[in-house]
């Protein structure tokens, strides 16, 4: 009897469990400029876009030799869009866009976005 | 590579869970031994001492993985934990709602031990004390569904990590008031308490691993790949420590504890020092239980 009644409450509760939908983290689905892509014109500004709301607090752009400025506000609301002026035209060679963000869950999400710019004459 | 802060976090995770545990085990056991002693209510103040010091430990936890959270997102070295920007957004997330829940609820429950420790013998205080122990474990269970993979998941997922990290309290927690009662206990005492706790267990651990199986499933959105993940191996390493616990769990219920009751005092004591063995073998296991557990969820995420 005791053996019954935990097995059918076990069963309950996994039928009930299994019918939810599965979990879907926060991630970066595109960027401008993309990652591993090679442009010929200056950005004028870098974006990004999550799957869903991202508190992005870190925005960097690191050349070869230095970093460069961008005008980067941390944002404290979950926004799903990220647009981020640069500052200066960039010159000719490669780049990473070293990003930091919390997810609705509270993760840490962290990435880098590497891009060559060639110049076309 | 893992940082300093990361170590951090696991550090005050690992203390968190020994408190919660230490709380949700030794209430249980207290009042499984006061049906077999007979004593009017549950007597929690005789691990008075224990519990203050692990609900402090969990208090230091909380602060610790708090300020390891700012630190991690400012990376901007120790000076980061004190960063404006970078506390406000832990303290507006789900972890600062976790940790200041945490840190509440750590305290009336530190409060609520303290005083029926010190005021032997007050029914009115006991009872208090334990109905605020009870409220206090509640919380602290739905403190986990505030931030983490299940965060975003619907209340019913959040439910069954509830039940899943109340029941890992209850077993891990309860392991350190058994291996002391060994010690203290008559035979007949000790077997009938041994006896309950083996049959509580029964369907305790039961929901426990069918909760973990679940909650895995969900989160990693299971596939044979995904056990090749380092989140997936860290599963099965826990996977692996917890069958360890299983096994030594059904050698007490199948072997040690029927040897309690029949036999002279020579073979009680026998049967006890041997009992109380196993119980501090499944103690060392338990630990690096909860340490996997901390290293899980804190360094590890399934990938998709």
């Amino acid at each position: 009897m005791f053996m019954k009644s935990t097995t059918t409450l076990i069963v309950t509760i996994t039928l009930l469990f299994f019918a939810n939908k599965l979990a879907a983290h926060a991630k970066l689905i595109s960027s401008h400029p993309e990652h591993q892509s090679v442009i010929s014109e200056s950005p004028k500004e870098l974006s990004l876009k999550f799957n869903q709301g991202v508190k992005l607090v870190k925005v960097e752009l690191k050349g070869s030799s230095e970093a460069m400025k961008v005008k980067f506000i941390p944002s404290l609301k979950a926004k799903a869009n990220y647009s981020i002026p640069l500052s200066s035209e960039l010159q000719e060679g490669d780049y990473d866009i070293h990003w930091v963000g919390m997810g609705k869950d509270g993760h840490k999400m962290k990435g880098i976005i590497k891009f060559t710019l060639a110049k076309t004459e | 590579m893992i940082t300093l802060f990361e170590i951090a976090q696991v550090v005050g995770k690992v203390l968190f869970y020994i408190a919660i545990s230490s709380l949700v085990g030794t209430l249980s056991i207290c009042i499984l031994e006061r049906g077999v002693r007979g004593y009017p209510f549950p007597i929690i103040r005789q691990y008075g001492r224990f519990l203050t010091l692990t609900l402090i430990l969990g208090i230091i936890g909380t602060v610790i993985f708090f300020f390891a959270q700012v630190g991690a997102f400012a990376e901007s070295g120790w000076g980061g934990m004190f960063d404006k920007l970078y506390l406000q957004l832990i303290w507006e997330s789900g972890v600062g709602d976790a940790s200041l829940l945490r840190a509440i609820l750590l305290f009336i429950a530190l409060v609520a031990i303290v005083l029926s420790y010190k005021l032997n013998n007050s029914r009115v205080i006991c009872s208090c004390s334990t109905i605020a122990l009870l409220f206090s474990i509640l919380g602290l269970a739905f403190s986990f569904t505030l931030f983490g993979h299940t965060a975003e998941l619907s209340w019913s997922i959040k439910l069954m990590l509830m039940v899943h990290i109340t029941a890992m309290a209850w077993w891990m927690g309860a392991l350190w008031p058994l291996y002391r009662s060994c010690e203290r206990l008559k035979p007949n005492e000790l077997y009938r308490l041994m006896h309950r706790f083996g049959r509580s267990a029964s369907v305790i651990v039961s929901l426990l691993i069918l909760a973990g199986f679940v909650l895995f499933y969900i989160i990693s959105e299971f596939s044979m790949e995904a056990l090749l993940q380092p989140y997936g191996i860290i599963f099965l390493i826990k996977l692996f420590l917890v069958l360890a616990l299983l096994l030594l769990a059904a050698r007490h219920k199948l072997s040690l504890v029927p040897k309690l009751s029949g036999g002279d005092q020579d073979d009680f004591i026998m049967s006890k020092q041997k009992l109380r063995r196993s119980i501090g073998v499944e103690m060392v296991i338990a630990s690096f239980v909860l340490v996997v557990t901390s290293v899980f969820t804190t360094l590890v995420s399934p990938l998709h």
